[in-house]
């Protein structure tokens, strides 16, 4: 059965989690005070309501009870906005038995709060993204870090000039750099009937000991946040 | 008169070959995966024609596969000033700005 996903609240964020989720095959509700954002992705989600999610009396009118998450993405910084998020995050628990709940923060007070009372998650894009470019920024060599243990870290990483043309085998990844190659990802050049050039990209994973490594390849390594850091220096 | 005509349209129809030449020499690399050699040829195809459109597509993609995300966007914005409809250099474009 389709996951039933209902989002609160068509900001940047909220119209973006909606757009995927239904791309992605779920049954997305959206609900939005203001008419043209609903407009604009109406015939892309399964339902788009016009209404106030903080309003009990229009929530039971739906007559929405069966919602496998709810994600509020609306408030804003005054004590008003703080309050609305809060209360359209209760009530879709109470009126529409949301399973799980995901609530877009909007600072640290406002995800206690939310938290204490039973929300399943906060989150705050704007510090992962901020956090994620000031990474990007220092070592621009790693496009992507997945944290697996406050040691170990999944990175994606440039390929260093010293290692193109050369295989994996004699680079020698494991012992001498501490880091294990999971993963390639290269672009694969061509060129069309009519003269056009394009390129695809294709992941090899878990690549032999030779496999070459190409220009432009960036690895998906696993190891020591640190020596993930040595290997971007090289 | 007629020789300077002449010789003109031999220097255009030169330049034109030499400009083919760059390229295909240019594709060959970027086929090769070797990507730095390609951007040299298709660089030199932009000093002898600056409003070479596809040099500078080409050039996109080379930056792109090389990771170098806001050379290539510089390359396709470069392409889409001369030709708003050229349809590949604006999907790429979008890709990299992610919208």
């Amino acid at each position: 059965m389709k996951k039933q996903i209902l989002v609160v609240g068509l900001g940047i964020f909220g119209k973006n989690v909606a757009l995927r989720l239904a791309e992605k095959g779920a049954d997305v509700i959206v609900i939005d005070k203001n008419e043209e954002e609903l407009k604009e992705i109406a015939d892309q989600v399964a339902q788009a309501i016009h209404g106030d999610a903080t309003d009990e009396r229009m929530l039971r009118s739906l007559g929405i009870n069966d919602i496998d998450v709810a994600i509020v993405s609306i408030g804003d910084e005054s004590p008003g906005g703080v309050g609305t998020s809060i209360l359209a995050s209760m009530l879709l628990k109470e009126v529409c038995n949301a399973k799980r709940i995901i609530v877009k923060g909007i600072n640290r007070r406002h995800a206690e709060i939310l938290y204490r009372l039973g929300v399943d998650k906060v989150v705050f894009p704007e510090k992962e993204i901020a956090e994620r470019l000031a990474d990007t920024l220092i070592h621009p060599s790693i496009l992507e870090v997945l944290a697996l243990s406050p040691e170990y870290n999944i990175a994606e990483i440039v390929t260093s000039e010293k290692f193109v043309d050369k295989t994996i085998r004699e680079i020698d990844f494991r012992a001498k750099y501490n880091v294990t190659v999971l993963g390639i990802r290269r672009k694969m050049p061509y060129i069309r009937d009519n003269g056009e050039t394009d390129f695809e990209e294709k992941f090899i994973i878990l690549p032999s000991a030779d496999e070459e490594i190409k220009e432009g390849d960036t690895l998906l390594i696993i190891g020591k946040e640190k020596d993930i850091k040595e290997i971007e220096k090289i | 008169m007629e020789k300077k005509k002449e010789e003109a349209t031999s220097s255009s129809s030169s330049k034109k070959e030499l400009i083919e030449n760059l390229e295909e020499v240019g594709k060959f690399y970027f086929l090769s995966n070797k990507y730095k050699e390609a951007i040299k040829e298709f660089e030199k195809i932009i000093k002898l024609d600056p409003q070479n459109v596809d040099a500078y597509y080409n050039l996109g993609l080379c930056y792109e596969s090389l990771n170098e995300f806001d050379l290539a966007r510089q390359m396709y914005q470069r392409v889409l000033s001369i030709d708003p409809n050229y349809k590949l250099a604006k999907e790429h474009l979008d890709k990299i700005l992610k919208i």
